[in-house]
């Protein structure tokens, strides 16, 4: 039986239907991030969109599903998307599962067991009404699936706006909104469809009369619950962003001041905690307007290049919660200047905590420009006595944990380069991170310093390097001049009365280290004169257990230190614990280790469990070249959209803006791809092989061109910049947007039963594709991830003419 | 020499402590105390008697082999039987070298960790210490086999009413227990000659160091991550602290009570 002509209200449908899709996952990464951790939204949000191959999976199983197409069908299953959705957070919601108590409850493995599969609902019923109508409108799938991934494109844009109203949950209820909606146009009978809103009302309205049956909870060992152990601590005000979360609070056991000398330690003045996603902790310091109530800055690590030189202009990087200009005020700089994304922090407290925080962010002399440092750099051409960094974060620590492992365009040799080129002759590049041994951040931050002093022309980088630890910090300082022997002496008298270690200076001698903070070893010292000297230097870095070798802007994991060939030895350095392995990012190795064998499942399953299996052996040949190309061009189509993501990081400025630029560009443009694909591809003189031919070879042009434009792009304004990107991705994006409906509508004129499995393979490789980007981006950088895709293309063309 | 901590044989210890995981029930009389020993001896089988000393004894071996070397430590981690502060479906595992849950989210130390901290605290008979965590109570436990005067905090209400109620069956007279917050330590009995705090933290609590004598030493896991810290010392000294890093661990953090927002 054939289906009726598909009407716009199906086109409609199928729009509102993926759209609510998207929104709903990019909602629930950012949710899961505040309740639990980046790294953990990540790998269930991915599992969970295996859903939508789960769904062609039990298609072909249940072959007699894919018939029902008639309205109320699709209707339904759209409803129970929308109520899926508001299940699956409800539900999640409830189970008492933290990553923190895997590693001594079994129990925990059971209900994230069930966070998948209450998550995977949402998309599985997505999937299911995808599947039917691409198998039974096949000749007609460059129309459908233009409207899917049109609908698509809108949701990850959308996400931006809602996702930070009704507490956070936005997105949820957009999501559910918009399933509503797509189950009113496949169906728009009122008899159908007023039931359907009135169940929705009811929760709605249960929402509204019971707002705590929704609200979010948060893991009990993120740093928010813990700062409100005490009887007297309390929330003063929160707010989400697209973002992220901010919660300003009052607690007597907040605590923020990196690096601060023990001996000072009673010296630090009230301050009110500003958590970021219910986890990274940072903090307005009080202040009564006079910097002469700021002394306990002079007991930091960073007032040592006040000490060093007179400064006159700082430029502070990040500056969240203010602590450097603080310092700039206390040692009366002239010009302090602030430069970041993040100043949502700076905003909120000059409208809320303006007495509290002394007018800081409204004083005349701290001037805050919202942009990104690198895109900032880029555009002036002032130089500063001072460059100050933000302090890295703890490890791993994503900004919005959108596709893993966090990529920090500011701790690359590019960007320290950037920053040398800004510092006065006797300006000072002060950079920090905390320490937790074994030794990998301070050594990556030693190597970044090296390669970009080097890269500047400095010959002997030795010469130009400053490094200090305290208690729980270690800091370096880089210079353009070599530094001078004054001073080196007031470096020394620095640090002995602040209790802190001289870890280098030029000339440093043995005894001169581990006096007050000692380690059994004088282990600093020994591997940075391993890395400052030339010739021990690559023997190190090749040796290491760990890799610390400086990070670039083609590879700008900052956070990701361990070595497939060093796993053994890093086993048991962390004494043999695998959840060391955690942080380092590779719980994307764990995810695409579990997308890979539930994918073989869902793959594999409908060849065992096919009522009509029994004609299969004859395509036996056929079957393979179908599973090859929809799995091949799944997986290229992925690793490219990952890698423009992060890539594109760095000239729109933020993750999140990055990730809805691109995915929106991509599938807009993929979309168009796929609506004329029926005109390009029935060309008697264009084959399908030959156009993903072509497609391989634009992907490959990318990789030369892409790292060039980027660096001209980001002197441009952020409008120009998000202008060049959408055309800069339409190009590739239009054609990605064929290969897909090309091999549906092949599949459909010879074996159109199996459409439901190409469907599942190629579902199943894009959450696959997920995390084989990152991965193979961690380990050997963005051009090879995309020279990797095209090689993915490459196969899709060869099997392309035997489908 | 022995203080008041081993005041009761050790199959006494394990009888009177039962299933304190389970029974939240009054303390028992001394006649239900002699009753319940004779029927224990009676009904428990030598063979399951014989399995915890086996285990304990091989545990004891590994912690010296691993480098342990006070021998007032090991002699009180041979004397506390861990089996009796754990849950009961986890006494089979209860001398293994790793964490164990003990509800609310907290967990037991392993063996080894606690006697490394424990030595390094350098304690003498006489000291004065403060635990932040007291958990299951089983540090306590040790500290109290080895020196005066023990005060242990615990923020966990269920976890604290248990632990004391454990710790004084069991005879450790000498530990004061308490539920509350220990990033403010125990004023009251303060100053103290050594502090081990048996939760991460992500600095060192300034009250803490307050409350610590001149010549004090404090032991803490630095670092908030989710899976390992930094265990250091810090040593009080009449015009300095020092600092000493002594290895990576893995504590849980110090918990909160759990958040809607």
């Amino acid at each position: 039986m054939r289906p009726n002509p598909p009407t716009p209200l199906l086109f409609g449908g199928i729009f509102f239907l993926t759209c609510g899709t998207l929104v709903f996952e990019l909602s629930l990464i950012r949710l899961f991030s505040v309740a639990h951790w980046y790294h953990f939204a990540f790998l269930v949000v991915g599992i969970a969109m295996l859903g939508l191959g789960a769904a062609g999976s039990f298609l072909i199983i249940f072959a007699k599903w894919l018939s029902r197409i008639s309205r109320g069908y699709l209707s339904n299953v759209a409803f129970f998307f929308s109520l899926a959705v508001l299940a699956s957070y409800l539900i999640t919601n409830q189970i008492p599962f933290d990553q923190q108590k895997i590693a001594w409850d079994v129990w925990q493995f059971a209900y994230l067991l069930f966070y998948f599969f209450v998550l995977a609902m949402p998309p599985f019923f997505t999937g299911l009404i995808l599947a039917s109508l691409y198998t039974n409108y096949s000749q007609q799938i460059g129309k459908f699936y233009f409207y899917d991934i049109l609908g698509a494109a809108l949701g990850s844009i959308a996400v931006l706006k809602v996702s930070a109203f009704a507490n956070g949950l936005g997105g949820i209820w957009t999501a559910a909104f918009c399933g509503l909606v797509s189950s009113v146009l496949f169906n728009p009978r009122l008899v159908h469809f007023l039931p359907k809103i009135g169940i929705l009302g009811i929760v709605v309205g249960t929402a509204f009369f019971k707002p705590s049956l929704f609200l979010l909870n948060l893991s009990e060992y993120k740093a928010l619950p813990q700062l409100l152990r005490p009887a007297n601590s309390k929330i003063l005000h929160t707010q989400w962003t697209p973002l992220a979360r901010l919660d300003f609070m009052q607690s007597p056991i907040v605590h923020f001041a990196p690096g601060l000398s023990l001996r000072s330690y009673s010296s630090l003045p009230e301050q009110l905690g500003v958590v970021v996603d219910g986890g990274n902790l940072n903090a307005l310091t009080k202040f009564d307007g006079s910097p002469s109530s700021l002394s306990f800055v002079e007991h930091l690590p960073s007032a040592l290049p006040y000490h060093l030189s007179k400064i006159s202009s700082v430029l502070v990087c990040e500056p969240r919660g203010g602590l450097d200009f603080l310092s700039a005020l206390y040692f009366d700089t002239f010009e302090i200047e602030g430069v970041g994304i993040y100043n949502k922090i700076a905003n909120i407290a000059r409208e809320k905590f303006h007495e509290f925080s002394g007018g800081l962010f409204n004083d005349f002399s701290v001037n805050l420009h919202t942009m990104s440092p690198r895109a900032y750099l880029k555009q002036t051409s002032k130089r500063y006595d001072l460059i100050s960094l933000p302090i890295s974060d703890s490890f791993g620590a994503a900004s919005t944990g959108i596709y893993g492992p966090s990529e920090d365009y500011l701790f690359t040799v590019e960007a320290f380069m950037e920053c040398l080129q800004h510092l006065s002759d006797d300006g000072w590049l002060y950079v920090a991170c905390y320490i937790l041994p074994p030794l990998r951040q301070e050594l990556r931050l030693m190597s970044l310093a090296i390669s970009a002093l080097e890269a500047n022309g400095r010959q002997y980088p030795e010469k130009h390097l400053i490094a200090i630890r305290t208690l729980e910090t270690f800091s370096i300082l880089a210079k353009v001049r070599p530094i001078a022997r004054d001073e080196m002496t007031i470096l020394k008298s620095f640090c002995e009365e602040r209790g802190f270690d001289v870890v280098y200076h030029p000339g440093i001698a043995i005894d001169d280290v581990n006096r007050f903070n000692r380690f059994q070893e004088p282990i600093f010292h020994k591997a940075f004169t391993a890395l400052l000297n030339d010739s021990t230097r690559t023997v190190f870095l090749q040796n290491y257990d760990f890799d610390v070798w400086p990070t670039t802007d083609d590879r700008p994991f900052f956070g990701h230190f361990f070595r497939l060939d060093k796993l053994r030895e890093e086993f048991e350095i962390f004494g043999r614990k695998w959840t060391a392995f955690f942080e380092g990012g590779y719980l994307v190795a764990a995810l695409f280790l579990q997308a890979c064998l539930l994918s073989l499942v869902l793959i594999v399953l409908p060849l065992l469990l096919a009522k009509h299996r029994t004609a299969l052996p004859d395509i036996k040949n056929a079957k393979l070249a179908i599973l090859g190309y929809f799995f091949s061009i799944g997986l290229a189509y992925m690793l490219i959209e990952i890698v423009f993501i992060q890539r594109f990081i760095l000239v729109l400025e933020h993750p999140l803006y990055a990730a809805s630029a691109v995915i929106a560009s991509l599938l807009m443009s993929s979309a168009c791809g796929s609506y004329v694909s029926k005109k390009v591809a029935t060309s008697s003189r264009w084959t399908i092989g030959r156009h993903i031919l072509l497609l391989a070879i634009v992907v490959l042009l990318y990789v030369v061109l892409i790292s060039r434009i980027l660096n001209v792009w980001m002197g441009y304004d952020l409008l120009t910049r998000y202008l060049f990107t959408g055309i800069l991705i339409a190009v590739p994006g239009f054609l990605m947007g064929f290969p897909f409906p090309v091999g549906i509508r092949t599949l459909g004129q010879k074996q159109e039963h199996l459409i439901p499995w190409a469907y599942c393979a190629n579902g199943t490789a894009s959450v696959i594709g997920t995390s084989l980007a990152v991965l193979v981006a961690m380990e050997w950088g963005f051009s090879w991830t995309v020279v990797m895709a095209s090689v993915f293309y490459l196969i899709a063309a060869a099997l392309g003419n035997r489908l | 020499m022995k203080v008041q901590g081993i005041a009761l044989s050790i199959r006494q210890q394990e009888e009177l402590v039962g299933s304190d995981f389970l029974d939240e029930g009054p303390i028992m009389c001394i006649h239900a105390v002699i009753t319940a020993l004779v029927l224990t001896l009676l009904f428990i089988p030598s063979q399951e008697r014989d399995k915890y000393e086996n285990l304990h004894a091989q545990m004891v071996k590994d912690i010296i082999k691993s480098g342990i070397k006070d021998k007032r430590v090991i002699a009180a981690m041979e004397s506390v039987k861990r089996h009796l502060f754990v849950p009961e479906n986890l006494r089979n595992v209860a001398y293994d070298d790793h964490p164990l849950p003990i509800g609310e989210g907290q967990t037991i130390s392993q063996p080894h960790l606690v006697a490394w901290m424990t030595q390094e605290l350098q304690l003498k008979e006489s000291d004065n210490v403060l635990e932040i965590g007291t958990g299951s109570g089983y540090q306590a436990a040790i500290l109290s086999e080895i020196i005066v005067s023990v005060y242990t905090i615990e923020i966990k209400t269920k976890l604290a009413d248990q632990a004391a109620r454990r710790l004084k069956k069991l005879g450790y007279s000498n530990v004061q227990a308490k539920c509350g917050d220990g990033y403010f330590g125990w004023p009251e009995a303060a100053p103290f000659d050594a502090i081990i705090i048996t939760c991460a933290v992500n600095h060192v609590p300034p009250r803490l160091l307050e409350q610590l004598k001149i010549g004090g030493r404090m032991i803490l896991p630095l670092g908030s991550t989710f899976y390992y810290q930094t265990l250091i010392q810090v040593t009080k000294q009449k015009d300095d602290i020092k600092v000493d890093y002594l290895g990576v661990v893995a504590f849980v953090p110090m918990t909160g009570q759990a958040e809607k927002t």
